[in-house]
């Protein structure tokens, strides 16, 4: 069996855009979709820039935010599969919020008017993590799952869970789903943090102060290769690599010289079975933190020597923490397959301490892409995402 | 005493508090020390933590990370950016 | 799935182990929440005297840093002012994070969050490590706080049982070998039960199914009951009673309509 496994299904919501086709040419062009936060009162005196989806249909599916906006990314991952009855179905679910946007705002009013106690069992239903994943396996006949937490690294560990999960035959298909709604509790716990560019994030750049949060949702599905052939459909790629590790060196800040970035990405590489140079592409974890931004290059110069065409795709969809990772893979798989490195918006000086700016280029003729994704607790994630199943091209 | 120093003296005893310095006194700390990575064992997540006493003690921000470095250099550090921005307190 | 060799174990139970507290170091005692204090006495308990040091980090836990959820959004809800290390430590994977950093272990740090099969997930994940991820350490951590006894007479029945007044709080930590030696430990599913489409996969039958076909020596049917930490309280306790045979412990978490269970061989 080869070490790759295929991707048959992709799908997107976030600030760009409902859907991959309706969002990918403006995040390849590095469009700006950051907005001033308007979806509640998030109780900051100015409302920090953030990539909102404005356009979430009124009638969508789900108990709460966070569960509609994985049910729309879903929903389009799964629509090519019509002959998918029969087959096992598991979900590999990354969220750090989880249905908070609902239980927070119930907490607030319980505050100032204990009476509103009854309204808990609605309000409360879906604050547990696992709840978003037996939403999504009710709707879309899933036969299992996991729901992994992670902070901002989950989506990408989903991914990787989910190709061995389709390597040890536990499912015939495997969807590894990311999603976060925008809520109080990150937008404030960021601004706390002072990890919050109000003025919106500016990845790589001299000037750049901080993240801006977004929400959204990405999802990606996986399949056995007999599963494929039942079905009848021609991969769109294959997560061919995954690599996972802990710097053990802050809970918030990542290790200056990106010590476990480093290992992560090495994994990833090795289990792909590539040597750094045949990744044309990396798409970063970029948040545009003064932090960050620099251990992350460091990281990737050790890996690479010269780094490849790198983008950031922050200034386009906002952090969508949990969800980042999978929403940025699905662009980055699409850029692969459309030739191309998306521009990085918010960038435009160079910062002389990193050295290299991110650039977009046409015609890329990547064959391999690299998505980091790192998150609180010196968590680290990497996957390599491949054109073919032929390794070492 | 001048008013530097006693906002000094105040700072150190609402330093302790703020972050549950239990075993320290407001004698133990040196005004011209580093903050962070001294004696006292704090780390940037204190830092942040101070953040928020001089926001609802003295109704003064720090706008950013950079700034932040400097203001908390020391607590007479912390003292000057207090005097120079306070608007409450 | 493969069964683990269990390495070690340890548990920490405080409400039956009230002077655990003198076991938290003095760097943990200032700031760090108790959940994590909990994750580490128990972790620190198994470590002491194991033979080899853990290479990756898989934890288990329903609802996380409850507490630190909660009192971050006391802070933003009354004066207006939230406490960064509140937030910090409101990340489900802040105990993993805690015991990376305290432990010095660099290998995948992996937290899952299914209710009461959160431990199950955390084992049933062990087989997708790499071999020299091992060993592998598994922790079960949870904690109870006021506000959870304060809503749940509000609850529908099924939440009810299961947030119960026999919630417990505390930690299980298991060290696993990617080997297969008595005693071992082995994650059945977790399965989605359905809303009866797939009449096999129901909690009931998948019960019975359990039984007859593993016909273990223990059964302990924990489907309704008690806290997240039930299952994994149970393995804890098999273990330390170390009995020779087989036990199967079953959970069930109501809000992802979901169960797990997890074999034991003795």
């Amino acid at each position: 069996m080869s070490k790759a496994v295929p991707i048959i299904g992709m799908g997107a919501i976030c600030a760009a855009g409902n859907t991959i086709a309706s969002a990918k040419k403006g995040v390849y062009a590095g469009h700006d979709n950051l907005t001033p936060l308007s979806l509640f009162d998030s109780g900051l005196k100015i409302p920090p820039l953030s990539g909102q989806v404005l356009a979430l249909e009124e009638n969508a599916v789900g108990p709460n935010r966070t569960a509609q906006l994985a049910y729309a990314a879903v929903r389009e991952a799964l629509s090519g599969l019509h002959k998918r009855k029969g087959l096992t179905l598991g979900f590999v679910v990354a969220t750090t919020v989880g249905g908070i946007t609902r239980s927070e705002l119930f907490y607030k009013a319980y505050k100032t008017d204990p009476l509103k106690l009854s309204r808990a069992a609605t309000e409360c239903a879906g604050h547990e993590p696992a709840a978003l994943s037996g939403f999504l396996c009710e709707n879309f006949d899933g036969t299992g799952f996991y729901t992994l937490s992670t902070a901002c690294s989950t989506g990408l560990h989903a991914v990787g869970l989910a190709k061995r999960l389709i390597q040890a035959k536990a499912f015939d298909l495997c969807c590894a789903v990311g999603s976060d709604a925008l809520s109080i509790l990150t937008i404030r716990g960021f601004s706390s943090l002072m990890l919050l560019d109000p003025t919106g994030c500016k990845p790589f750049d001299k000037n750049r102060k901080g993240t801006s949060l977004g929400e959204g949702a990405g999802a990606v599905c996986l399949a056995s290769d007999d599963a494929c052939k039942l079905l009848d459909v021609k991969p769109l790629a294959y997560v061919s690599g995954w690599g996972a590790s802990a710097d053990c060196h802050h809970m918030t800040a990542p290790h200056p010289a990106g010590l476990g970035a480093i290992t992560a990405v090495t994994a990833a590489l090795d289990e792909a079975a590539i040597a750094p140079a045949d990744i044309g592409m990396i798409a970063t974890h970029g948040t545009a933190t003064p932090d960050n931004d620099v251990a992350e290059i460091r990281a990737m110069q050790k890996v690479f020597g010269t780094v490849p065409p790198f983008c950031s795709m922050k200034r386009s969809l906002g952090h969508t923490l949990a969800a980042s990772g999978i929403i940025e893979a699905v662009f980055a798989v699409s850029a692969m397959k459309d030739n191309c490195v998306p521009h990085t918006a918010g960038f435009t000086d160079l910062d002389e301490t990193i050295g290299i700016a991110p650039q977009s280029k046409q015609k890329a003729g990547i064959r391999h892409v690299l998505k980091n994704s790192f998150g609180f607790g010196g968590n680290n994630a990497a996957a390599v995402f491949s054109l073919s199943n032929e390794q070492g091209l | 005493m001048n008013d530097a120093d006693s906002l000094i003296a105040t700072l150190k005893t609402q330093i302790i508090a703020s972050l549950k310095l239990s075993d320290v006194k407001p004698e133990d700390i040196d005004e011209n020390e580093p903050l962070v990575g001294g004696g006292l064992g704090l780390d940037s997540i204190d830092t942040l933590e101070l953040l928020v006493l001089l926001e609802k003690e003295y109704g003064v921000t720090v706008p950013d990370i950079t700034i932040g470095k400097k203001v908390f250099a020391s607590v007479r550090s912390l003292a000057t950016y207090i005097q120079e921005n306070r608007t409450k307190g | 799935m493969k069964p683990f060799t269990v390495l070690g174990h340890s548990a920490l139970f405080p409400q039956s182990d009230p002077v655990w507290n003198i076991e938290i170091p003095p760097h943990l005692k200032r700031r760090d929440p108790r959940i994590w204090q909990m994750a580490y006495v128990a972790v620190a308990r198994l470590l002491k005297n194991a033979a080899a040091k853990p290479k990756s980090i898989l934890v288990g836990t329903a609802l996380g840093a409850l507490d630190e959820t909660k009192g971050f959004l006391d802070g933003i809800f009354s004066d207006g002012f939230g406490s960064p290390k509140n937030f910090i430590a409101s990340v489900h994977n802040s105990m993993a994070g805690k015991l990376a950093l305290e432990f010095g272990i660099s290998g995948p740090n992996l937290t899952f969050c299914d209710g009461q099969n959160s431990f199950a997930s955390a084992i049933a994940n062990c087989e997708l490590l790499d071999s020299d991820d091992f060993p592998a350490l598994v922790v079960a951590v949870d904690e109870n706080i006021p506000l959870l006894d304060t809503i749940l007479p509000v609850m529908p029945a099924q939440c009810r049982a299961y947030l119960s007044e026999h919630t417990k709080e505390g930690a299980i930590a298991l060290l696993l070998a990617n080997s297969q030696t008595l005693p071992a430990i082995r994650s059945i599913g977790p399965r989605f039960a359905g809303s009866n489409k797939d009449k096999a996969c129901t909690r009931e039958t998948v019960t019975a199914l359990l039984k007859t076909q593993k016909s273990p020596d223990r059964f302990f049917d924990l489907s309704y009951c008690k806290s997240f930490l039930s299952g994994a309280a149970v393995c804890a306790a098999e273990l330390q009673k170390n009995s020779p045979g087989s036990s199967i412990v079953t959970s069930y978490s109501p809000p992802s309509n979901a169960f797990s269970a997890i074999e034991l061989l003795l």
